[in-house]
């Protein structure tokens, strides 16, 4: 067998081919060699050789289907494996670099990455979908309450794109006076939590209810008068 | 126009009459009043803004709560995720999910099958090293109808699941209770079909990269607490051989 130091001065195609050989072998449930797989991977990411990349998903492509529709969530997501296979791909090359690939010895490491990759754009989608659902859910909450109170709230302003939301809860967050407002608005509104929830979950930090609201109506009123923040909390104004 | 009986409500009733839990006599003013309903509606408009752009603004991504669950991200940024993690009931599920949906992943990842003779570790060790397989998950209710010695009560508790891995004769059951208030589990272990005098000579050693920890069997019981969600080895060693279990999710 050769050593590691070996497999590295091979060419590219000399290892390519191998690696289709062992996986042949892999499939077949035969003691195969596992290393020159990792060593395509090894190209890819820390050499960023184009055609390993390529050879890469052209060969774990199969693979990576079956780990797609394998996961909970595919079959209601309404998209084919396809869509997630690339996606999975290009997270894990986005994701790894030379300095972090020094993290995966093996090929089996590397796979099991490929299979979070996998499992994290399943659930970026899943989190998409839910988030416009409660968006939905709060646009008609309501509506059809005869009386019409507090209802239609409204809230047609689309979702923002993600580096924009960061961006304003760092803001909101440098409104805020105190950790006790920091914890309450991440409870009540990045954790969704109504006030007595939160009594219940932190009766500690918050062991009453009305003082709650008192907080809360202190956040918002800052909030709202916020020059920068208004666009996002007026719309009727 | 202007709250027909004045003082108008104060904000914080309204938002606690948006939320449902306002007194009655707050309910009955703003079904009069048209003031202090445009103000509630105002409020709860306002409130909505919020809640849809903060949704979930503060949770991990999926691939770091994965890499977090992986004992892949740096040291520094652990804590944040763990404190989180201890919040918020959605990054809980998902990563709970993540972790059964490796778990059944992870035969596709073997690259031989499992030895069915011992392998060699090192030739200059001479050390016999076995590999246990997965062979059986159990949940508690099946455990608890007396298919296999159960593990519950080493604790108090009656463990969820239980994991029967085995080698030859012995069986090893893994059991891993959440703790309370923490993201950590305990981890314990019963092995079975071992020989009275061989107890006493067998340690057990959980490893993740390159931090160690050593725990010496209690009879034939062993114990881990405190461990982070990760992915370990479980080794068993008795003087010349080794046991091990690999991919162990905790
Ligand atoms: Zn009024
Ligand atoms: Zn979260």
């Amino acid at each position: 067998m050769p050593h590691d130091a070996d497999i590295s001065t091979l060419p590219l195609a000399v290892v390519v081919q191998r690696c289709q050989e062992e996986s042949e072998r892999f499939f077949q449930q035969a003691f195969n060699d596992p290393r020159y797989c990792h060593e395509v991977f090894r190209r890819a990411i820390v050499h960023h050789t184009g055609n390993a990349w390529a050879f890469v998903y052209r060969q774990y492509t199969p693979l990576v289907v079956s780990w797609v529709e394998h996961h909970a969530s595919f079959a209601a997501s309404g998209e084919d494996s396809a869509y997630f296979v690339n996606r999975a791909f290009e997270k894990m090359w986005s994701a790894l670099n030379a300095d972090k690939f020094a993290n995966f010895p093996d090929l089996r490491s590397l796979l099991r990455y490929l299979q979070l990759c996998t499992a994290s754009v399943i659930v970026d989608h899943v989190r998409t979908r839910e988030h416009a659902h409660f968006a939905a859910s709060l646009s008609i909450s309501h509506q059809d309450d005869p009386g019409g109170q507090y209802g239609n709230i409204g809230i047609e302003a689309p979702i923002i794109e993600e580096l924009e939301r960061q961006q304003l809860w760092q803001r909101i967050q440098q409104r805020l006076k105190s950790p006790a407002e920091q914890r309450l608005l991440y409870y009540r509104f990045a954790l969704d939590l109504m006030p007595r929830e939160i009594c219940l979950r932190f009766p500690e930090e918050f062991p009453d209810v009305k003082e709650v609201y008192k907080m809360l109506q202190k956040i918002l009123d800052r909030l709202s008068r916020d020059a920068e923040l208004k666009k996002f909390l007026s719309q009727d104004d | 126009m202007g709250c027909i009986r004045p003082p108008a409500v104060p904000d914080e009733q309204l938002l606690a009459l948006i939320d449902g839990a306002a007194t009655d006599d707050v309910v009955a003013h703003v079904e009069q009043c048209g003031a202090c309903r445009d103000r509630a509606n105002h409020l709860a408009r306002q409130q909505g803004q919020l809640a849809v752009q903060l949704y979930r603004v503060a949770c991990p991504s999926p691939l770091d709560l994965g890499e977090y669950h992986l004992g892949l991200l740096s040291t520094e940024r652990i804590p944040a995720i763990a404190e989180h993690l201890a919040t918020c009931a959605p990054c809980e599920q998902e990563l709970q999910r993540l972790q059964g949906y490796l778990l059944a992943l992870a035969p596709t990842l073997a690259t031989a099958p499992a030895p069915a003779a011992p392998i060699r570790e090192s030739a200059a060790e001479r050390l016999q090293v076995f590999v246990a397989t997965l062979v059986d998950t159990l949940s508690g209710a099946v455990t608890g109808g007396g298919r296999t010695p159960a593990l519950a009560g080493l604790r108090g508790g009656e463990p969820e699941e239980q994991w029967v891995y085995a080698v030859g004769d012995l069986q090893i059951i893994i059991a891993m209770p959440p703790e309370p208030k923490s993201v950590r589990k305990g981890l314990f272990g019963l092995i079975l079909g071992l020989e009275t005098d061989e107890k006493a000579e067998v340690n057990v050693e959980l490893q993740r990269h390159q931090s160690d920890t050593t725990v010496m069997t209690e009879g034939h019981n062993f114990v881990f607490e405190h461990v982070t969600p990760g992915v370990y080895t479980l080794i068993l060693r008795s003087p010349g051989q080794a046991i091990r279990i690999e991919n162990l999710t905790v």
